[in-house]
C-alpha cells in the first residue's frame, strides 16, 4: 500500500514514514511528503499513492487541498488530520471527499491500521463522535414505531406535517368525519393530548428521519 | 495498541463456516496481534460470552435467527459499554448497518469483504476508531443533514425555548404568559422562529423539535411539557 503525507511536520514531526512503515510490518510503503499544501496534487499525480494523510492544520489551505484531491485524482483516498474534531468538522470533511479524519494526536503506530481500512473502502473516524452521527445522542423511541401498523405510521405522518383533517381525508379516500376520527384514534394510541404534540412525538420516535434503502455496496 | 497487548475478541455468528474461517484467520495473524477467545452461534449467548471472556471486541453477525443480531449489539454494548463491537452483515442493506450503529455497534463491516481486510477494520476499531464502509458514512451524513442540525445551529438559547413551549402545544396566549410578553409579541416572536427553522406551522415546529432531540420525554411516553 503506497502512502503519501501532506503535512507541515507538526503532527507527525520526522521520522514518521519510518514509524509508520515499520508498524505496518512492511504493509505500507511512504512514497512521498510534502509540506506543501498546494504540491500536494502534484505528488499525488507523480507519486500515485493509494492513500494520502493530509494535515488540516493549515485551515483554509488543507480543506481545499482536499478537495483539489478528490476532484483531480478521485481514486486516491485521503484520510484527513485534525488537532480537534466535531461532527461539524466530520461532516465537512466526508463531504470533501475524505474517507477518513483522525486526530493528529493518534499515535504513529495506531495510524497503520485505520490507513489500511480506508485504503481497502472503509471510512475511518473518532469514535467518540460517532453516537452524535448516528443520531444515538438524543432520546429515540423507536419501539413506539414497532407497535404501529405502517397505516397508523403514514397517518401519523401525515399529522407531524400538519396535513390539515381535510386532506387527510382525501388522501386516504375516507370521509372528513372517518379522517378525524383515526387522526383521535391515534393521538390515544400514541398517549398525546393534541396534533402538535403528536408531531413532536414523531420527531423523538424517528419516524421523520430519511429511510436510507440503497445498498452497502461501493 | 500499545506493543504486546493482545487483541482479544469473542465472535458472535451463527454461520459456522464463516466463523471458524474468520477464527484461524485472526489467530494466524502472522504479527499474532488478535486472539480468538471464544465463538457462539446463538445470539442469545452474545451477553454470557462478553461477560465471561471480557473481550477487547466482540464481532457479531446481524443476520442471526432470534433473538438476532441487533438484540445482540444491544445488549452488550447497554451492559458493557468498553467493549467495541463490529457488527457484521453479509446483507448489503444500508439500512440494518445504521440500525446497528444507533443500537451502539462502533463499526459495521460487510461480510464479503476479502477476509484479510478484516483485520485492519478490527485493529482500527480496537484503537478507538469506528468503522464503516463508505455508503453507510454517506447515508448517516445524509440523515444528519436532514435532521436540521443545521437549521438548529443558528438558534440560541430563547429559541430553543420558545421552541419547546410551542412543540409542547402551549397557545399563543399561553406562551405569552410564559414569556411575560403581549399575546401580540408571542404571535410574532413564534412566527419570526418558524421563518428561522424554515417551517410552515407549529405542527412542523413540533416535529423539527422532536427529531432533533430537543424535547425530554414525559412520563406517559409523551414530550414532557416545560
Amino acid at each position: 500500500m503506497r502512502l503519501a503525507l501532506v503535512d507541515d511536520g507538526g503532527p507527525f514531526g520526522r521520522g514518521v514514514e519510518t514509524t509508520i512503515e515499520g508498524a505496518s510490518g512492511g504493509a505500507v510503503a511512504v512514497v512521498g511528503r510534502t509540506d506543501d499544501h498546494r504540491a500536494a496534487v502534484d505528488l499525488v499525480r507523480r507519486r500515485r499513492p493509494h492513500v494520502v494523510l493530509l494535515d488540516l492544520a493549515l485551515g483554509p489551505a488543507g480543506m481545499a487541498a482536499l478537495r483539489e484531491l478528490h476532484r483531480s485524482t478521485p481514486v486516491t483516498r485521503v484520510v484527513a488530520v485534525a488537532e480537534e474534531a466535531d461532527v461539524t468538522l466530520v461532516s465537512t470533511t466526508f463531504r470533501a471527499g475524505a474517507h477518513g479524519l483522525l486526530l493528529a494526536s493518534t499515535a504513529p503506530e495506531d495510524l497503520v491500521a485505520p490507513i489500511l481500512a480506508a485504503a481497502s473502502g472503509h471510512c475511518v473516524l473518532p469514535g467518540a463522535l460517532l453516537p452524535s452521527l448516528v443520531g444515538t445522542a438524543v432520546a429515540r423511541r423507536p419501539e413506539l414505531l414497532d407497535t404501529l401498523t405502517p397505516e397508523d405510521c403514514q397517518l401519523w405522518r401525515m399529522v407531524a406535517d400538519g396535513v390539515e383533517t381535510m386532506q387527510i381525508a382525501e388522501t386516504l379516500f375516507v370521509s372528513e368525519r372517518t379522517a378525524k376520527r383515526m387522526v383521535a384514534l391515534l393521538l390515544r394510541r400514541l398517549g398525546v393530548s393534541n396534533r402538535i404534540q403528536a408531531a413532536a412525538l414523531a420527531g423523538q420516535a424517528g419516524l421523520l428521519d430519511s429511510n436510507p434503502g440503497v445498498g452497502v455496496s461501493a | 495498541m500499545v506493543d504486546g497487548d493482545v487483541l482479544t475478541v469473542v465472535l458472535v455468528d451463527d454461520h459456522q463456516l464463516f466463523s471458524r474461517g474468520l477464527e484461524l484467520l485472526l489467530n494466524t495473524d502472522p504479527e499474532s496481534r488478535v486472539r480468538v477467545l471464544a465463538r457462539t452461534e446463538d445470539a442469545s449467548r452474545a451477553l454470557e460470552l462478553v461477560r465471561h471472556h471480557r473481550p477487547k471486541v466482540a464481532i457479531i453477525d446481524l443476520v442471526m435467527p432470534p433473538p438476532g443480531g441487533l438484540a445482540a449489539v444491544e445488549l452488550v454494548k447497554r451492559n458493557y459499554p468498553e467493549v467495541r463491537v463490529l457488527a457484521l452483515s453479509g446483507n448489503d442493506d444500508v439500512k440494518s448497518a445504521v440500525d446497528a450503529l444507533r443500537a451502539g455497534a462502533d463499526g459495521f463491516l460487510l461480510k464479503s469483504s476479502e477476509p484479510d481486510e478484516l483485520v485492519p477494520p478490527l485493529i482500527a476499531l480496537a484503537s478507538g476508531v469506528a468503522v464503516v464502509p463508505a455508503p453507510v458514512m454517506n447515508a448517516l451524513l445524509d440523515a444528519k443533514a436532514s435532521s436540521g442540525e443545521t437549521r438548529l445551529a443558528g438558534l440560541g438559547a430563547e429559541d430553543i425555548a420558545l421552541l419547546r413551549l410551542v412543540a409542547a402545544g402551549l397557545e399563543s396566549i399561553e406562551i405569552a404568559e410564559q414569556l411575560h410578553v403581549s399575546e401580540r409579541t408571542a404571535k410574532r416572536l413564534v412566527a419570526a422562529l418558524l421563518r428561522r427553522i424554515e417551517v410552515a406551522n407549529r405542527v412542523q415546529a413540533a416535529a423539527f423539535a422532536g427529531r432533533a432531540g430537543l424535547l425530554e420525554l414525559g412520563p406517559s411516553g409523551s414530550p414532557a411539557a416545560p
